[in-house]
């Protein structure tokens, strides 16, 4: 904590500036004066009269030196009060200052540490007094740094030092920082004041929105093509599936071509499906999401097209379930995903399951698991299931799962997958509940 | 059938007369608008996006004045507003390109067996 700035004591300087007591010593020390010398005198001149005279000037005197003392007493009392008040504002506002304020010497030695620079650096001011500036800066930094130093109290000036600086905290982590830096001229030489700002939040926000226009562009440009792509693919997978239809003669070798270009145009229609949701993708209003009904909503939406593949589903629903504050549609999409790929996990057919939960271990959080006892997963494919385009699909595009990630996150959730290879997958979302259910909702 | 892609056109008619149904083609509004008030069809199929005019446009023309005329929507650019905005028209089915023959058989159906000839 920086010093408290030095001012006048308030216990001396009542001491001196006691009305009464500066009184009491004037008219003591007159009379006794007066006493004295009028001895003298009317040893001279018998007149006793001078005496009393000289007493009563002596008293009416003493009794405006008290008023003036009072007045002069009371103003510097009133000084003292008001610089006390206003060093103590002066340490509040520094107190509440979150940027880090260091004060520091020609030698580049540490004077002074704000609590604002505490919390930063994670060192206390006991750490830092008298140490080199250079401590809180990473190795890289430092000798290119004492240069710096020295230069600025050759010439100092005022202003945001423009260059991409980290500070380096007590436990060797690093942040990028931003250094304000101001110069006071003292007796002893002048010091450099450094306004110390972690700005790994603003680069967070720079960096998220510029990827957000990036997105936005990609979605745009994404949209055009998948669109345009749409209507020939429309005229591709028609003329197929009539030439199939309406040519029962057609040679098994043929047939099985057109077989395989209508699957083809079907993954197709998967990447130009998956390019318009990454398009689609930005904020919208969200609303209270109920996972239960929105299981029930996605089973239903997909009923008949699972059932096809021999696929069963075994729901398991926290009736207690508080909802959730989200995308409805996004978080649908997201169900979608990993239950098309439990299916594909299970060509031969067989059972998901998809449970909701209420998680007692993290009160306030909700849980939705989808599992399969299909094909599983590599060890060394997990990590990379979320990767954009990374698929294990021979007709995967890799964008379901990076998008379900995406899509959670934003909901401020997490999504994590647990498998064994020929053992099935277990994906599990966890997302912040917004209140707790009320009836009816 | 109105597409404003002629080969589209030709695809979903091949398909809709090989099911026993007969079709007039249109690529524009103004097409549709002079095919729908010759033939006055038992349905009409329309894309969204023509050129020039819009499939809105033709609905309005059919809703005008043959209120009772099933319609359905087909588009390669969904998105939720035209979705709704199709709902709210009264189409029978709104479909997203590219749809298969078998959902274009079903919406077709479907439409003629709840809509009224005109």
């Amino acid at each position: 904590m920086l010093q408290e700035p030095a001012g006048p004591n308030p216990k001396k300087m009542t001491a001196y500036a006691s009305p009464l007591g500066a009184t009491a010593i004037y008219v003591i020390t007159g009379t006794l004066w007066a006493a004295f010398s009028d001895v003298l005198l009317l040893h001279k001149f018998p007149e006793a009269v001078l005496f009393i005279n000289r007493l009563g000037f002596i008293l009416v005197s003493g009794g405006l030196f008290y008023f003036l003392a009072r007045h002069h007493a009371q103003t510097l009392s009133d000084c003292v009060a008001a610089e006390q008040e206003s060093a103590a504002t002066a340490r509040a506002f520094l107190n509440a200052v979150s940027e880090g304020i260091l004060v520091i010497d020609q030698q580049g030695r540490i004077m002074e540490v704000s609590p604002g620079a505490e919390h930063l650096f994670g060192y206390s001011k006991a750490e830092l007094a008298g140490r080199a500036i250079e401590v809180l800066l990473p190795e890289r930094f430092r000798e290119h740094h004492v240069r710096h130093r020295n230069d600025f109290f050759i010439n100092p000036r005022t202003g945001v030092v423009d260059a991409n600086l980290a500070g380096q905290r007590k436990d060797g982590t690093e942040f990028p920082a931003r250094i304000s830096l101001s110069y006071v001229p003292t007796k002893d030489g002048g010091h450099a004041i450094a306004l110390v700002t972690d700005i790994t939040e603003q680069l967070n926000t720079e960096r998220e929105a510029r990827r957000a226009e990036t997105m936005a562009t990609l979605g745009a440009i994404a949209a055009g093509i998948a669109h345009e792509l749409n209507n020939p693919l429309a005229i591709i997978s028609s003329r197929i599936e009539l030439m199939l239809a309406t040519s029962p003669d057609l040679p098994p070798k043929t047939h099985d071509d057109l077989k395989v270009l209508l699957g083809t145009v079907g993954r197709a229609s998967n990447i130009v499906h998956d390019l318009l949701a990454l398009a689609r993708e930005r904020p919208k209003a969200w609303e209270r999401v109920d996972l239960n009904a929105l299981v029930s909503r996605v089973l239903l939406l997909l009923g008949d097209q699972i059932r096809k593949d021999r696929i069963q589903v075994s729901v398991r629903l926290d009736e207690s379930l508080p909802p959730v504050s989200g995308d409805r549609t996004a978080l649908e999409q997201v169900l979608i995903n990993l239950m098309m790929n439990a299916r594909d996990a299970m060509p031969g057919g067989g059972t998901i399951e998809i449970e909701t939960e209420a998680m007692q271990a993290r009160p306030g959080w909700v849980r939705l698991m989808v599992r399969d006892r299909g094909c599983g997963i590599a060890p060394e494919e997990v990590p990379k299931l979320f990767n954009r385009f990374y698929t294990t699909k021979p007709k995967g595009t890799g964008l379901g799962l990076w998008l379900s990630q995406r899509i959670i996150v934003q909901h401020r959730g997490h999504i994590a997958v647990q498998s064994e290879l020929g053992k099935g997958a277990t994906f599990e979302i966890t997302l912040p509940a917004t209140i707790e259910k009320t009836p009816g909702f | 059938m109105v597409d404003d892609e002629i080969e589209l056109v030709e695809t979903y008619v091949r398909l809709l007369e090989y099911l026993g149904y007969s079709c007039e083609k249109a690529c524009t509004s103004p097409q549709a608008f002079e095919r729908i008030n010759a033939a006055q069809p038992a349905l009409v199929l329309t894309d969204v996006r023509l050129n020039p005019g819009d499939g809105f446009e033709i609905l309005r023309h059919l809703r005008a004045k043959w209120p009772k005329t099933p319609f359905i929507v087909m588009t390669a650019y969904h998105n939720e507003e035209t979705a709704k905005a199709a709902s709210e028209a009264g189409a029978k089915a709104y479909l997203r390109k590219p749809f298969s023959n078998a959902e274009l058989a079903s919406a077709v159906r479907t439409a003629l067996g709840t809509g009224t000839q005109p």
